[in-house]
This record gives C-alpha cells, structure tokens and sequence, in this order.
C-alpha cells in the first residue's frame, strides 16, 4: 500500500479503467475483446474499498488546478458500494443484454457514468468532485434513453432538464464554497472560512436533484424504471448516493452548527419519506414502486444529514450512521431492482421457486428493516444518530412511522412482483451471478464488513436482540396490509369464500385508478402548461429575430467610419476622463 | 548557440524572406521549418525560465534605450507557447490548404513575418518595440486577408485603415509617454510612473488603440469581415493570435502601471458589451465562419472583464488563461469551418446538415472546441472562466459573475446552431462530403489540445504564478 | 512659448486634423494621406523634447525614422488594396455596410 502513496496516479486506474474501455469500444475491431472485460471494470475501484488504508490520499498536481485524490472515513463506504454496486450490475448486464444489438453503446454509457462515480467518491477536492459529478450525470443519460421507447426518451428528456439545472447549482454553489474557503481541498478550510445560505442552498438544489430529494424527484420515477435492470439498479443503489455523498462533502458537518439548515434537512427528508410511501404504493409498474422507494429512503439519509448538521460534536456519529444506512439501501435497493427483472424467469421446479422467493424477499425485509438484516442496523443506527444529537420526540416517531411505511410498500412489491411471475428462459448464469451477489451482501453484507472498528462501532450502538422499537414499526405494516385486505373482502364481495390470494391488488389497484385519473389531469395540466411555454417562447422567438434584426442595422452603423470614429473618440475621452478622475 | 529568445522572433522572419525567394507552394517547406524552430525555442526558452526564472536579454550587446531589450516571464511564455502551438497547426494545415502557386507564394511569406511580429511582441520589453512588431505583424495580417479575394479586398482595406489609425494612436501614447518620463521600458515605467496628466493622456491614448486593434465593442465592426472572408489558416491565427497580440500588450500595461486601475471598471464595461453584443450577433449570423468570427468578439470581451479585477492573481490567471484557452479552440474552429468551407463550397449555416455523417472528423473537432468555447468542463475554457468567477466573487463583483453566466448561454446557444445542424439528417440528395485528411485532423489535434487545456491546467497556471512579475 | 512647445503644439494640430481627415473623408487616398499627415503629427510631437536641452536626445529621433519607415510601407499597401478595390468595384471607397451578410 506504500505503492499508493509513492505513485498517486495508481488511485486513477480506478476511475480511468472504465473510461479507457469505454474509448475504446468506439473502435469496431476491438469491440469484441473489450466487451468481455466490461464486466470487470469495476473491479479497481471495489479493491481499493476493501484494501486501500483509510486516510491515505495523493496529490496528481498536473490535473486539473492539482487534484487531490484518494481515501477517508467518509469515501470508504461509499466507494465501497459503489463498487460493489457497479462490478454486480456490469457482470448482470452481461447477461441481461447478450442479445442486444446496442450492447456496444449501453456499454459505453454505463462505463462512463461508471467512471464519473467511482471518480466522485475518490475525489478529494472540490472540482475533481464536480467534473466527475458531471461525467456520471452525462452517462446516466445514455443508459436512460437506451431502449429509445417514447416512455424512456420522455424520461430522458425530463433528466436532461433537471440534470442542466442542477449542474448550474452545483457549479456555482461550488464555486461560492471555494471563494468563501479559499481552497478547493475537502478537509483543508481555514478557521475563517464563512459558510453562506447561498452557497448552500445551491449545493443542497444541486445534489437534491440527483439524490431524489423532493420536491426535485420528478425526474426518478421515469428515469430509473426506463433503464435496462442493471442500469436501474446502479441509478437507485450507487449514483444516487453521489448525491448524498456531496452533501456530506459541502455542507458543514461537524464545523458549524447550522440548526436552520439542520431543520430544513429533516423536515424534507422526513417528506421525501412519506411522499415516496404514499406515492409509491400506488404504482403497477415494480420499477416504478421501487424508484418510489428510493426517493422515501434517501429522504431518511438527509434526516440524518440534518442531524449531523445540528450538532457539530456529534456530526461523526451522525455521518457514520448515514453512511451506513446508504451502503444498506444501496445493497438492497440493487438487489430489488435485479430481481424485478428477473419474475419473467419464473423458474419450474419447486426448490428453483423457493429459492427465487427468499432471494427477492430477503432484500425486501432488510430494506423494511427486518432484525437481523443490515436495515435493522442502519435503522437503529440513524435513531442512535437523532438520540445523540439530541433530537427526542416527533422524529423519532416519524422515524418508525416511516418504517411502517416501508414495510406497506415492500409487502405491496412482492405481491405486484407474483403477480408478474412468469415461467420464461432460463436466466443466464453471469444474470444470476451479479443479483445472488447482490442480494447476499444485501443480507449479511453489513456484518461482514471488513472494517473492525467500523463493525465494532455499528455493534457497539445496536441490539442484536430486536428491540420493541425495531419490531413494533414492522408487525405495524404487516397488520395493516391485512387490515387493508379483510376491508377489500369485506366490503366488496362479502359472501364469496375464497378470495384469491393476492387480493390485496384490487383495492390498490382501484386507488390506483383514481390516482391514476388524478395523474392524468396533472399531467394535461402540466402539458398544457408545457404548451403555453412553448407558444410564449415561438412568441419570444419572433420577437427575437425582429429584435436581432434590428441589432444588425445597428452593427452596419457601426461598419460606417463617422460612427466608429466617433466610437473611437469617446473610448478615448471615457478612458483619459476615467484615469483623470476615476 | 543562438539565444532561444532572439531564435523565437528571428527564424520565421529570416524564413519568410526563404519563403518569398522560393516562391509558390515550396513556400511550405521553410514554413515548416520555421515551426519547428519557433517549437524547439520556446521549449528551450521556458527551460531557462523554469530553471533561472524571467529572461532578460540585450540583442547584440547594445542595450537600452538604442539597442532592443527582450524580456521573457511566465505571462509572456504562455502567450508564446500559444503562438507556437497554433502557428505550428496553422503551418501544417495550410501546407494541404492551398493549391494554387499564387496563393501559397502570397501566403507563406505572410503568414512567416506575422508570426515573426507577433513573437516580437510577446518578448518585447519595451514599449516602442512593442509598436514595431504591431506594424510588422499588423501589415502581414492584412495581406493575408487580402489573399481571400473578391469580398475579402474590402475587408482587408477597412482592416489595414483600423490598423494605421489604432498604431498612430499608440505610438501617440508612446510619443508622450516618453515626454513625460524619457523612457519606454516597461519595468522602468513602473518605477517612475506618477500623477501626471501627460501620463494620462498618453495611456488613454494608447489603450484606444489597443482597444481598436482588438475589436472592443464598440469598435469591433472590422473584424468578422476579415476574419470571415480570409482564407483558413490565415482566420485561424487572426482570430487566434493577432488580436492576442494588442490585449496582451494592454494586460502589459495594467500590471506594470497601478495607476490604470481607476480606468479598469470601464474597460471591464466594454469587455461586458463585447460579450453580450458578441454572443447575439454569432446567433444571428447566416454562415458558419461569420459566426466563428462573432463569437471571437465575445470571448475576447471575456479578457477584459479581468481587467476591473486586478492585479488579483487570479484575474491575471483567468485573463492570461481566457486568452490561451480562446485561441486554441478557436483556431480549431476556424480550421474545421474552412474545411467545411472548402469541402462543401459554402459555409452557410442551414447547409450543415449531416456534417456529423458527412464529415465526422471536423464535425467532432468544431464540437470539441465549441464546447471549450462555452466553457463546459473539463475543458480550458472552463478553467479560464472558473478563474474569472473566482476573483469576481472574491471582489464581490456581481455584474462580471452576471454577464459571464449570459456570455455562456449565448456561448451554448450558438455552439448548438452548428452542432444541432451538424446531427441533423443530412438533406435528400446531398452529396458525400470529402477533405484532405491533414486539414481535418489538425482541426481535431487543436480541439483535443483545447480540451486538454482544462485537464492539465496546473502547468500552464504554475508558469504563470511561480513567475509573474 | 519655447521651442519644445512650439513643436509640440504644431505636432497635436497635425495629428488631430489627420485622424479627422482619416475618419471623415471616403476616399481611400484621402484617408491615407491624412493619415500620413497624422503620423507626421506625432513624429513631431515625438522629437519635440528634443528641444529642450543643449543636447539632442537620440532616441526619438531613432523611432522617428523607424517610424517613416513603417509609415511609407503601410501607405504602399494601402495604395494596392485601393487600386485592388477600384479594379473589383470601380470605387476607390469602403461600402458602408457588407451587402451580403444574409
């Protein structure tokens, strides 16, 4: 590991292995070679997770303004699941997409976007951070609109648009943040350095978006489900967490403590939770619920985002905890994600069944923070995180209500998921490979984390024995999907003795039909609105060009020597009066 | 061994007098020659300054005031090293570029002496010497854009007007700079500089000029007609090089006379007008290089919003930076729009369609360079502009972080006209497209080198720091 | 009024009328002899401190010459281009605008 320190170029390969192959599948007569190592492009980055020593880092003083590269407390879970995240996804894709005729260009786009997040979590500057936060937005581009159906293109579309207004609040809160610190370094601002609203406020706009936080979700719910599944399951595990990861980097843990900005944190995230529940139930499509479900777990993370923020002493604890909770739901969330698309692969067999079941089931309890699972752990983790720094009461029953939550939503994916089962072809091994990978570590992954003092201080803070407090949410949720379907028995077809085991659909379902009309008269507004738009700026446009015609007569004006002399001569006096008296 | 420095004015002058004895297209061979001598002794003359720090040198031994003095810092290699790179692409593109012997008899003993006057410029200490080179490389742009006929004679006359009357009035300005101080050295200025209003007069006097001779909104209306209507490799160090040479004269000046400072919100100000007025004319402009040339005149506004901010070090950075990064990706754009042009016999804009298909290599180039133009990351504009907003939001100076934001969306939106078109499906019946390939690829060379610029820009930044005066 | 300011003022005249005369005037000869009158101007006003003293002071007086000489090869071109633009447009002036930006 010395050779870490001696050559830091070495951190790069991590981010450049990705980004090379993806140059190089523009060459035809490489493409197949390079196909097959794709998979493993990952590979770097989840060895410098698992080995590299915390606290090393390394100056590259040609990139850039000088780029600071390499590992903290902070990076090491993160890129921890990120490359765990990226290595299942690439060897699934493999398989998933074999028979597509554009593997080649998915591929390129899911190496880049690769590169930008594995170089994110690597980063240790500020611009590093953000150039590779903007390589990563452009690739996921790509993986978004890949299958070209109108739904996906829409959904691209809606992402560009918000991915070009985030990237401009990012830049520029960036930029206040390294004008008001003096230095680019993460870790290295001076005692001086101020923290503004502004430049806050733009970061929280800029990383919300891609973290989902709501109300900047709206683009999640096309974009993930409209990728190909491996695709998706790296938008809702991994890059998601690029947005979380830059709040922790920018916003100023453990400096100051900034109660209004903590409160602002929690009151959205703890919407974000509920929003996403609520929403997220009454959607057909799995990808979409779990999509849903993304944007209700990444607003629990920014709970505790604001309580590191309340308390400077604390910000550790509170940091440690979220990142914790983020490698959990990244695990999870992937392994969600892979097996919805798996249901149409139905195995026969009565064992290849039972296993399928517990193989989506398991991340579906660890994800609703079934004891055992890593959820019971990260959940407990971020309630010690509260505890600590000092918030009692209100969030803490939101905390579990939001679990009950949770616990609605997945029963109601595994129900939607059965519903969906289908007998199909046999899913190819490298498919079952990158999922069991994923729904493993979703499982047990936390406990086996190779960090003893990390491990120690998650165990330190957790009872193995479930609590009341982590069970009661849980039995909650179960009580009430069965009280939702006795009501559905009881008020619709009451002398009808059986009832089909997944009933629990229909009423959902007929929710969802009003929500769905509901949908459809937001959407004709919003399209409307989107019309108005458009008529005001063809409006705007003709305006424009007359208003550019006439710039032009000014320009041929300017052309004649009286007018240029004349221009001249006031240049002159202007700058000789401006030196004079200025 | 010859001094590096003197080699770096010396050679190309010494081989466009080759250059015109061996007449037509062999003219190409002692360009190339003087490109890799110009290469060779500016890579020579920033290992004397990494090692010793600035250069100063005597020519002949004689000294200042009769002899010529050169001088050599950080600021003055970045300016040289963009001369070198440019002028070497330019060198090696116009050796495909023309067919004909006349032309090429015209252009090769042009385009040496411009180059030979500009490298007079970047080293020069003195501010006489200074107007010299002006002339030598002012008179040589002119003939070259004179070369592109027809449209071009106009526009090369009206050029070579602005051109006398901007030098007249810098060489004023030199006329009583020196009444007042009885010298026209730099570093001696600075130390004598005062309150004088002859002092004044005359800096106001010559910054009107340089002004003039940089196409400053409101005096920029020569330019997008001579840089449009000559031909390729002459637009490409025109707008790349050429109006470098007066902006990097005028930045001379700010940082060795703290007395400008009072003038630096009005220049700022015009910088401001040339960015917005630049940006809306290149969306209005019917043809790709008249669009080229427009944009230059925003960018070059860009340089002077630097001016309000110094002598930060950033400011100095971001000007120096704005410059570098400007001229590479612009000559890059003009070299792939003269492809273009040539290949397709026209350069209207609604004529691109398809050029993704049909030339891709150019189409790639001009979208490599556009996008350092609007200054998208990673690339040289964006640092040029990331250093610009760093010091204007260290002064608190709101209104440049406004006008650099507008600048950048006029910036993306004229990029987008070409490269909307350029992926656009090509029109029924539009006839395959086809370029020699050293004219595509020195385009390409030029906008990876513009991109390149934002990754290493540690380098050319700590040439500048470590060294600035 | 000494010498020195003599030259000066007479200098400034002749600077000021030439670059009126080079702004105003349409003919492209015109122009480029007041410019050349213009130039003279600041010839003059750059030898003037020369006056001063009992000793002439030797470098403007090198720039003046280097100056004519920079002088008379920019009228030349000038004069080409003229002669170029009236055999193309049977004018020896500048067009106001450029007819063809459509």
């Amino acid at each position: 590991m010395t050779l870490l320190r001696e050559v830091p170029a070495l951190w790069l390969v991590a981010p450049l292995l990705p980004l090379l192959l993806a140059a190089g599948l523009i060459v035809p007569a490489w493409r197949a070679a390079l196909l097959r190592v794709a998979p493993w492009a990952a590979l770097p980055a989840l060895l410098l997770a698992l080995v590299a020593p915390v606290g090393t880092s390394g100056a590259l003083p040609w990139l850039f303004f000088g780029a600071r590269v390499g590992l903290d407390d902070v990076g090491r879970p993160f890129l921890l699941l990120t490359g765990l995240g990226w290595l299942a996804a690439g060897v699934h894709a493999s398989g998933y997409l074999a028979t597509d005729a554009r593997r080649d260009v998915f591929t390129r786009w899911f190496l880049v976007a690769m590169a930008g997040n594995v170089g994110l979590v690597l980063a240790r500057d500020a611009l590093t951070f953000v150039l590779f936060f903007s390589l990563m937005s452009l690739g996921a581009y790509g993986l978004v609109v890949h299958d070209r159906r109108p739904s996906s293109v829409h959904a691209g579309r809606v992402y560009v648009t918000l991915v070009v207004l985030g990237e401009m609040a990012l830049y520029a809160g960036v930029l206040l943040w390294v004008a008001d610190g003096g230095d680019l370094a993460f870790g290295a601002r001076p005692p001086h350095a101020r923290f503004t609203e502004l430049s806050a406020g733009l970061l929280l706009v800029g990383f919300g978006i891609k973290a989902g936080a709501a109300p900047l979700h709206l683009w999640l719910p096309l974009a993930h489900p409209a990728a190909p599944t491996p695709a998706s399951a790296v938008l809702s595990g991994a890059m998601i967490k690029a947005g979380l990861l830059g709040w922790l980097r920018f916003l100023p843990l453990g400096e100051v403590a900034a109660p209004g900005l903590a409160v602002f944190c929690m009151v959205q995230g703890f919407a974000s939770a509920f929003l996403g529940v609520i929403v997220g139930v009454t959607q057909r499509d799995p990808k979409t619920l779990l999509a849903y479900s993304s944007i209700s777990q990444m607003g629990l993370m920014n709970v505790g985002v604001g309580a590191a923020l309340l308390d400077p002493r604390h910000a550790a604890t509170a940091v440690a905890a979220v990142s914790l909770f983020a490698v959990h739901h990244a695990l999870a969330k992937a392994a969600l994600f892979l097996g919805a698309g798996a249901v149409g692969s139905w195995p026969a067999g009565r064992a290849g069944r039972a296993l399928f079941a517990v193989a989506l089931t398991l991340p579906a309890l660890a994800l609703a923070g079934v004891p055992p699972t890593s959820g019971a752990v990260a959940k407990a983790g971020l309630k010690e995180a509260l505890l600590a720094a000092g918030v009692d009461g209100a969030p803490i029953t939101l905390l579990a209500l939001s679990t009950v939550g949770t616990t609605v939503l997945m029963a109601r994916l595994l129900l939607l998921l059965r519903a969906r089962a289908a007998a199909g072809g046999r899913l190819p091994a490298s498919v079952v490979a990158g999922w069991g990978a994923m729904v493993l570590a979703s499982g047990v992954g936390l406990w086996l984390l190779p960090w003893p003092d990390l491990r120690q201080a998650v165990l330190a803070r957790t009872h193995l024995v479930p609590g009341w407090y982590t069970i009661w949410p849980v039995a909650a949720g179960l009580g009430l999907v069965g009280l939702w379907g006795w009501l559905v028995r009881a008020g619709r077809a009451p002398a009808v003795p059986e009832v089909p085991a997944g009933d629990l659909v229909v009423p959902i379902e007929r929710a969802l039909g009003r929500s769905a009309e509901t949908w459809a008269a937001v959407t004709a507004g919003a399209e409307r609105l989107v019309g108005l738009g458009r008529s005001l700026a063809a409006a705007l446009g003709a305006r424009g060009a007359a208003a550019l015609g006439r710039l032009g007569r000014v320009e041929a004006a300017l052309l004649g020597w009286e007018v240029s002399g004349g221009a001249l001569l006031l240049v002159l006096v202007a700058l000789f009066v401006a030196l004079t008296w200025g | 061994m010859p001094e590096p420095v003197v080699v770096a004015v010396t050679a190309p002058l010494a081989l466009a007098l080759a250059a015109s004895l061996l007449g037509g297209r062999r003219g190409r061979w002692p360009g190339l020659l003087a490109a890799a001598a110009v290469v060779a002794a500016v890579a020579l003359l920033t290992r004397d300054v990494v090692a010793h720090g600035p250069v100063r040198h005597q020519v002949g031994g004689w000294g200042a005031p009769l002899g010529i003095d050169l001088f050599v810092d950080g600021l003055a290699l970045l300016f040289l090293w963009l001369s070198a790179g440019v002028g070497a692409a330019a060198t090696v593109y116009a050796t495909a570029y023309f067919h004909d012997d006349e032309a090429a008899g015209a252009f090769w003993p042009a385009w040496l002496t411009l180059w030979g006057g500009l490298q007079a410029v970047f080293v020069t200490a003195d501010l006489f010497n200074a107007y010299v080179g002006l002339e030598l490389l002012g008179l040589a742009a002119v003939a070259l854009v004179a070369l592109g006929g027809g449209r071009a004679i106009g526009a090369a006359t009206r050029y070579l007007l602005v051109s006398m009357l901007g030098s007249l009035l810098y060489l004023l300005g030199v006329a009583l700079l020196y009444a007042a101080h009885g010298t026209l050295d730099l570093s001696r200025l600075a130390a004598a500089a005062g309150e004088d209003g002859l002092e004044r007069a005359a800096l106001a006097a010559m910054l009107a000029g340089l002004l003039f001779k940089t196409a400053i909104v409101p005096l920029h209306a020569w330019l997008p007609p001579a840089h449009a209507d000559a031909p390729g490799p002459a637009s490409a160090v025109l707008s790349a090089l050429v109006v470098k040479a007066t902006l990097y004269l005028a930045l001379r000046l700010w940082t060795a006379l703290p007395g400008l400072a009072t003038a630096g919100w009005l220049v700022g100000a015009l910088g401001a007008a040339a960015v917005l007025w630049g940006g809306l004319h290149a969306l209005r402009a019917p043809r790709l290089k008249l669009l080229v040339a427009y944009s230059t005149v925003g960018q070059l506004g860009y340089v002077l919003l630097a001016f309000p901010l110094l002598p930060s070090s950033a400011a100095v950075a971001g000007a120096a930076y704005q410059a570098l990064a400007h001229g590479v990706a612009k000559a890059a754009l003009f070299l792939a729009a003269s492809t273009v042009l040539r290949a397709a016999g026209g350069d209207r804009l609604d004529d691109l369609r398809g050029l993704g298909h049909r030339l891709p290599v150019t189409a790639v180039a001009f979208g490599l360079a556009g996008a350092s133009i609007v200054g998208l990351p990673p690339s040289g504009g964006f640092v040029a502009k990331w250093l610009l907003l760093t010091a204007a939001v260290r002064a608190g100076a709101w209104w440049v972080v406004l006008v650099i934001a507008l600048g950048g969306l006029l910036a993306a939106a004229y990029v987008l006209r070409v490269v909307g078109r350029s992926l656009a499906p090509a029109h029924a019946g539009a006839p395959p497209l086809k370029a020699p390939r050293r004219l595509e690829w020195t385009a390409l060379a030029l906008a990876l080198a513009s991109v390149a610029l934002g990754l290493v820009a540690a380098w050319p930044l700590a040439l500048l720091e470590g060294l600035a005066p | 009024m000494t010498l020195a300011t003599w030259y000066a003022l007479v200098g400034a005249l002749l600077a000021a009328l030439g670059l009126h005369g080079a702004v105003v005037r349409r003919h492209l000869l015109r122009k480029v002899l007041a410019l050349n009158l213009a130039a003279s101007g600041v010839f003059l006003l750059l030898v003037a401190p020369g006056a001063r003293g009992p000793t002439t002071d030797p470098v403007p007086q090198a720039m003046v010459i280097t100056g004519i000489v920079v002088a008379v090869s920019a009228s030349a071109l000038a004069i080409w281009l003229a002669r170029r633009l009236h055999a193309e447009t049977g004018r020896a002036a500048l067009p106001d605008a450029e007819d063809d930006r459509a």
